[in-house]
């Protein structure tokens, strides 16, 4: 880690000792940034989950063998590639198949892949392998055992994969333009964990401190896809052309990401689990007010800055979305960047003292749209790595979630009115509040998102509105007699027994709550989506409607040769080549 | 059949939900069942029972007064439901019931097994003081707080003249610990803690007929396809443009 010269730090402990990370600077509050919008305009940062991985493959040395590779010449068969960490191992065991055209889609109302993946607990047997190759491509419809941690599919991108693998053949180096027009190779439309379909609960594994952190298991099994794509691409040109084939050069290796399609899936995940939510946002928003706290900066600080600054605004400039709305807000985007750039390289000696990363922030606020506010947080944490010591190991949460029923209505109401005041500014009387709901199709089981009044299947919705039920949870607490136990309320209302439960488990989790109606007229499920995969560590997002994205995992990650150079931590919002 | 703990918990949340069970308590029954079933008790058997007897209607889908010693379903109302009566003896517990003396008895529980399981979990997550028993006509389950375990104990009768049927429930404050301990132990905190890493290792197991009747009723909570929910419900196109 390079050390930032504004802190002297010689231990961790100086970290919390020093008190040059300051507490002095209030986070920002819950109801300024669990909001939609701000979600919807989420970056990567230092505490993605990719991130933590990789610096957590290079601290301990982890070693990627691959140890098998049976593909037919037109990259068909199957592979495993072996991770070993300093206590175990871990296998990616890939099959590659025939699919044809008419049954791409990246929809979970697919059944057929160009490849599936499972990463399975140790070194696989022959057995565990054919046992795999029968269930794995079949996904859902496969059953798994609890050796198997992860099962995940991908889609080649047809507008890349057939290009690169030609130019490859004729030994030549495919046009790096092309490639970073899409990003990736492959795409995954789903990468499973924590039970699905028989594999491993997440019990099993969540005591190992490489799985501790939030889906560290699944970034892991995505890392080892993206090697899988590239290595089966340089395996079809050699095939095609042998002799005359060339390996795609590693500068674009490194270009090149696993894509992935996230639909409406990922948002009833945030929902259903507050504590980790606040968790995720605790983590930000502390390593953000601890930058904002630092009294003095340095020159060199500056500098930093304003070299990711440009990092940004480069990546900005190879970030291609075809909606018309991301366009117009990257635009914006850019301009704020080019802004932000002018003030740093504009900074007096005397701003510098005067504790400009909070002056900074409070002006993007007035000045800046959302976007780049988010992005200068963002920055800002990039700039000071030493911000987020002991801060990435908290994602995880403990979801105990037994209720305090003894207590009196009353008392439960004085925390509850409070910790959900901000339900009060939606009247769920108008339509305009319950124009949607969530439900779950009898189509495999896929997530959508309907029109309560013009579709049927309201009365099946998932409870994922939770400003509307905490709502009517508030008024029935109001007309109950405030003398009696929660117990006796709960006795006459079990429809609320949920949410009590969720508002006591978050009484002390100011973050555990998306502070918006999820089911008004214009919702849009992406900004979930788009802050669920920012955490990841995902960029480049590209809508294709509101319900939707396209995203880009590890583009510009280093491959697992270049693990041990200054790369590995090095890569947030990379420009390629 | 094998089953992860996560994806059997999802299910019979589910399955709790489709017969009109609210979300709350549709977790709580899937913590007791998951919890049974992990420690070598019928515990999808259990959940089963009170799931389909909510679906017949031949469960009442309410609570009790729990001020009587002797409780039992009216006959114009059906069997008492064990999703609802575990629940709120689990939450008694926190009130201070049942008071030392005499026992309370349940009579026409569609599951006495889940109330049994629930109120021996509420006791011990609760840290509740007070030792309190919960059998029924072939299990007694015994919260002891002094060692913070939950005892099973099969091939018991307190008292001769204590005879539980099959749909009772018997629930008392208690300080014979000892004697239950007499029983055939099904269940001490080392063998439970035996069954819970097992479960992790290897997942659970439950008979696929119990699953398929399960995931007949989770699949009440499933939207019809329509046209317009295929085409535009889910935001994407149905044929890949990559």
């Amino acid at each position: 880690m390079i050390m930032n010269p504004d802190i002297n730090l010689l231990t961790k402990k100086g970290v919390l000792e020093s008190g040059l990370f300051s507490d002095t600077v209030p986070l920002r509050p819950p109801e300024m940034v669990c909001r939609m919008d701000r979600m919807g305009a989420a970056f990567p940062t230092r505490l993605s989950f990719m991130r933590l991985l990789l610096r957590r493959m290079k601290e301990e040395m982890w070693k990627i063998q691959r140890v098998r590779f049976d593909l037919d010449a037109s990259g068909y068969g199957r592979a495993v590639y072996e991770v070993h960490t300093p206590d175990r191992q871990y296998s990616l065991a890939a099959f590659a198949n025939p699919l044809a055209d008419h049954q791409r889609t990246d929809r979970v109302i697919a059944s057929a892949w160009d490849a599936a993946f499972v990463l399975f607990d140790g070194k696989p047997t022959e057995r565990d392998l054919e046992r795999l190759g029968d269930n794995a491509p079949h996904q859902e419809a496969g059953r798994f055992e609890a050796t198997d941690l992860v099962i995940s599919r991908a889609n080649r991108s047809m507008r890349l994969f057939e290009y690169v693998c030609s130019c490859l053949a004729e030994g030549d180096q495919p046009d790096a333009d092309k490639l970073l027009e899409v990003g990736y190779l492959m795409r995954t439309t789903a990468v499973y964990g924590n039970g699905k379909f028989g594999i491993s609960d997440r019990s099993r594994i969540n005591w190992r401190e490489e799985a501790k952190n939030s889906f560290q298991i699944e970034m892991l099994t995505v890392y080892l896809i993206r090697l899988f794509t590239v290595d089966q691409l340089d395996h079809i040109a050699e095939c095609r052309a042998p002799g005359k084939a060339v390996r795609l050069k590693p500068e674009l290796k490194r270009a090149l990401g696993i894509g992935n399609a996230t639909g409406l899936g990922m948002a009833p995940f945030v929902v259903s689990h507050p504590e980790l939510f606040h968790e995720w946002f605790n983590a930000r928003e502390t390593a953000l007010a601890r930058v904002r706290a630092l009294e003095s900066v340095s020159q060199a600080s500056i500098d930093r800055a304003a070299a990711l600054g440009r990092r940004a605004l480069g990546h900005l400039e190879q970030w291609h979305s075809g909606d018309l709305e991301y366009q117009s807000r990257n635009q914006r985007l850019g301009e704020d960047v080019k802004t932000l750039l002018n003030w740093l390289s504009n900074s007096s000696s005397s701003d510098r003292c005067e504790r400009f990363w909070d002056d900074l922030v409070r002006r993007s606020e007035t000045e800046f749209g959302i976007d780049a506010q988010e992005l200068l947080v963002a920055l800002l944490i990039e700039t000071y790595p030493e911000c987020v010591e002991d801060l990435e190991k908290s994602f995880h949460s403990c979801e105990t979630r037994q209720i305090n029923v003894a207590m009196t209505v009353g008392k439960f109401r004085e925390q509850f009115d409070e910790q959900y005041a901000w339900v009060d500014q939606y009247d769920f009387s108008r339509d305009a509040e319950n124009a949607h709901f969530w439900y779950v199709s009898e189509n495999k089981l896929e997530p959508r998102f309907g029109r309560r009044r013009e579709e049927p299947g309201a009365d099946k919705e998932m409870p994922v509105a939770i400003a509307r039920d905490m709502s009517a949870l508030k008024t029935n607490l109001e007309a109950f007699d405030q003398s009696v136990s929660l117990a006796e309320f709960l006795i006459t209302h079990p429809e609320f027994r949920h949410l009590v439960r969720r508002a006591q488990s978050l009484s002390d989790l100011p973050y555990g709550e998306i502070q918006d109606n999820l089911i008004a007229e214009g919702t849009s499920p992406l900004d979930i989506l788009r802050f669920k995969l920012a955490n990841f560590g995902a960029a480049k997002f590209d809508p294709k409607s509101a319900l939707w994205t396209r995203i880009t995992m590890f583009q510009g990650a280093p491959l697992p040769e270049e693990l041990d150079g200054d790369l590995t931590d090095d890569w947030w919002l990379p420009t390629l080549p | 059949m094998r089953q992860s703990a996560t994806e059997f918990r999802t299910l019979l949340t589910k399955a709790g939900r489709g017969v009109g069970l609210s979300p709350g308590l549709s977790e709580d029954l899937a913590q007791t069942s998951v919890w049974l079933q992990a420690c070598g008790f019928a515990g999808a058997e259990a959940a089963l029972d009170a799931i389909e007897g909510l679906a017949s209607k031949d469960s009442d889908p309410g609570f009790i007064s729990l001020s009587n010693r002797a409780i039992s379903s009216s006959s114009s109302r059906g069997n008492l439901s064990s999703a609802y009566i575990g629940v709120q003896l689990a939450d008694a517990v926190q009130l201070g019931w049942p008071s030392n003396g005499e026992p309370f008895f349940f009579h026409d529980l569609d599951s006495p097994t889940l109330s049994a399981a629930a109120l021996a979990l509420s006791c011990r997550d609760l840290d509740i003081r007070t030792e309190v028993a919960a059998s029924t006509s072939n299990l007694h389950f015994l919260s002891r707080p002094k060692d913070n375990e939950i005892l099973v104990c099969a091939g018991l009768k307190i008292k001769p003249d204590d005879e539980i049927g099959l749909h009772s429930l018997k629930v008392s404050s208690t300080d014979s610990g000892d004697a239950l301990s007499r029983g055939e132990i099904l269940l001490d905190r080392e063998s439970e803690e035996r069954y819970l890493q097992e479960v992790d290792a290897v997942g659970l197991s439950v008979s696929r007929r119990i699953i398929e009747k399960l995931q007949q009723f989770a699949a009440l909570l499933l939207v019809s396809e329509t046209e317009q929910s295929l085409k535009f419900g889910a935001g994407a196109g149905l044929v890949d443009s990559d």
